[in-house]
């Protein structure tokens, strides 16, 4: 499995991308109300674009079941590896 | 009994020795049997519904947690919640869909078998219940193994008739964790409980203008209408609001925390925000477990795929009050006002915003508003098409409505707008809000019998 530590560096660049803003600093516990602009609409496009930076599929059951950055990045950290 | 009426006060003080009174251990149950006793001034049989549903749940949450993960467990899942939906569009939408497949059935003769008149809170609970099972699927936690602490969720008194829609975990958490009672919190419940029959009394103002012009719109032309077309979420507000701030303050008092409906939907400056402030129970509940699922499902289409998720979202936050086409018109109109406001996200980032654009995306936000409502309250599409059709004619005779009401319902909004955003706070003196909570006491004693209007969300 991949470390959290060399994922949520390129999440935070992505979640800097989609949200539109450099106002993103991510740690393994945040969560989207942590951070400004990440709502229901933009978190389907970050989804998008985590897939298709890490050339991963996540399963929507697996995404629903997250509840902050920590998970999100050892869902990645799994599917990567 | 409702909440504006002596005999509950009564009632509810009686609760309140009882339920003070006795350990902490057995709160849950009296809990349990207080609510079922205030659903059975309803009705008994819906009461026994709402118990077989309950238990059904509590069955099923258990199911789903021991299987393994695989298709019998989400056919457990599914089956959960194909009989609380199941329940929901037969006491809901039976009788209307019968009506509008077979019109010529509409005789008078009441349907066997939808003609029964709609469970109490059947759209709240059943919500409740769908939500806490999809919750123990995800695993977001595990399932309650007190049968008495989620009964008492799901019956939950003061929520049972209008909501809020509370999670089950942050129910039972509040109820597990129950200390001695707060002086505090039940100061603060009684002052909440006295702000809403205050919203409740200015939305009984408004309505009586706002139902005249609705009911007949051919009779007036322009400032009435328009007046109407504004002033009728501003009522809603006021109802609905009011009765959510009577039902969080009533669960203070027993010392459980409910969650927030509003949080000043009329400083929205675009219809997104409106939406993350208005009914914020109901909205969230759908973001979670209709829009998230839906829109991620549909993510590899696209623009397609999130407008048909917003479509489908908005359509359906319609058709939950009830399957008429206004409603539906309702919701779709929202649907094509938020999917504008999202697919010119763009096209609004390159233009900035100043005051000025702040206050016209305000304008615009709240005339938005006010047309989608015009169907939702409308006795009919045709109702509220020549209502705003009027509104456009020129007349500046205010109708029915008079000054003070308009004025004072003005100010107040603007109040509620500023406490809610925390921008003013109530005074934190004794005296103002014992003397806060003794007259409204006095209000609902003198208003009670004269008050022939319900809150407008006890029908849904």
């Amino acid at each position: 499995m991949v470390p959290q530590q060399e994922i949520l560096p390129q999440l935070e660049t992505l979640c800097r991308n989609v949200f539109g803003h450099d106002d993103v600093h991510l740690a393994t516990d945040t969560t989207a109300t942590d951070v400004s602009g990440w709502d229901s609409l933009s978190h389907v496009r970050l989804i998008r674009a985590v897939e298709r930076h890490f050339r991963i599929k996540l399963a929507v059951s697996e995404v629903l079941k997250l509840s902050n950055v920590g998970q999100l990045a050892n869902l990645i950290g799994r599917k990567v590896a | 009994m409702t909440f504006h009426s002596v005999e509950f006060f009564v009632y509810l003080f009686a609760g309140l020795v009882l339920f003070h009174a006795c350990p902490v251990r057995c709160r849950p149950g009296l809990l349990l049997v207080y609510s079922y006793l205030f659903y059975c001034t309803w009705s008994v049989w819906y009461a026994v519904l709402l118990l077989a549903a309950s238990l059904w749940t509590f069955g099923l949450a258990l199911l789903i947690h021991r299987l393994p993960v695989g298709r019998k467990r989400t056919g457990v899942f599914a089956l959960g919640v194909a009989g609380a939906l199941g329940l929901l569009i037969f006491f809901k939408y039976l009788q209307p869909l019968h009506f509008y497949l077979f019109p010529s059935s509409d005789t008078g003769e009441p349907l066997r078998a939808s003609s029964l008149l709609i469970p109490l809170g059947i759209s709240f609970y059943t919500f409740k219940i769908i939500s806490y099972l999809a919750d123990v699927y995800l695993e977001k936690f595990p399932p309650e193994a007190n049968l008495v602490i989620l009964c008492a969720h799901i019956a939950f008194f003061p929520q049972i008739l209008s909501g809020p829609i509370q999670r089950s975990q942050d129910f039972s958490d509040q109820l597990r964790s129950q200390q001695q009672p707060n002086g505090s919190l039940f100061l603060d419940g009684m002052v909440l409980i006295a702000l809403g029959f205050l919203k409740k009394l200015l939305a009984d103002q408004l309505a009586i203008p706002i139902n005249e012009i609705f009911n007949s719109p051919r009779a007036f032309h322009g400032l009435p209408c328009l007046l109407a077309c504004y002033l009728f979420p501003v009522q809603l507000y006021f109802d609905f609001s009011g009765y959510t701030d009577v039902a969080i303050g009533i669960g203070r008092l027993f010392g459980l925390e409910s969650p927030c409906n509003f949080r000043a939907p009329f400083l929205a400056t675009n219809i997104q925000e409106f939406w993350k402030r208005w009914h914020i129970t109901l909205t969230t509940w759908l973001r979670d477990y209709v829009f998230s699922p839906l829109s991620l499902c549909l993510r590899d289409w696209g623009l397609v795929g999130l407008f048909l998720s917003i479509c489908i979202n908005m359509i359906l936050i319609g058709l939950w009050h009830a399957a008429t086409l206004p409603y539906l018109l309702f919701g779709l109109l929202h649907a094509l006002f938020l999917c504008v406001y999202v697919f010119s996200g763009g096209l609004r980032r390159r233009m900035g915003r100043g005051v000025t654009g702040t206050v016209m995306s305000w304008a615009i936000t709240m005339t938005l508003v006010a047309v989608a409502f015009v169907f939702f309250r409308a006795p009919s599409a045709k109702h509220a098409l020549v209502l705003l059709r009027h509104s456009f004619s020129f007349s500046l005779h205010s109708g029915p409505f008079t000054k003070p009401v308009v004025l004072c319902a003005l100010a107040a909004v603007v109040i509620c707008q500023l406490l809610e955003i925390g921008r003013m706070r109530l005074p934190r003196s004794e005296v103002i809000r014992y003397g806060l909570i003794t007259a409204t006491l006095l209000l609902v004693y003198f208003y009670a019998p004269f008050a022939t209007v319900s809150f407008l969300y006890q029908r849904y």
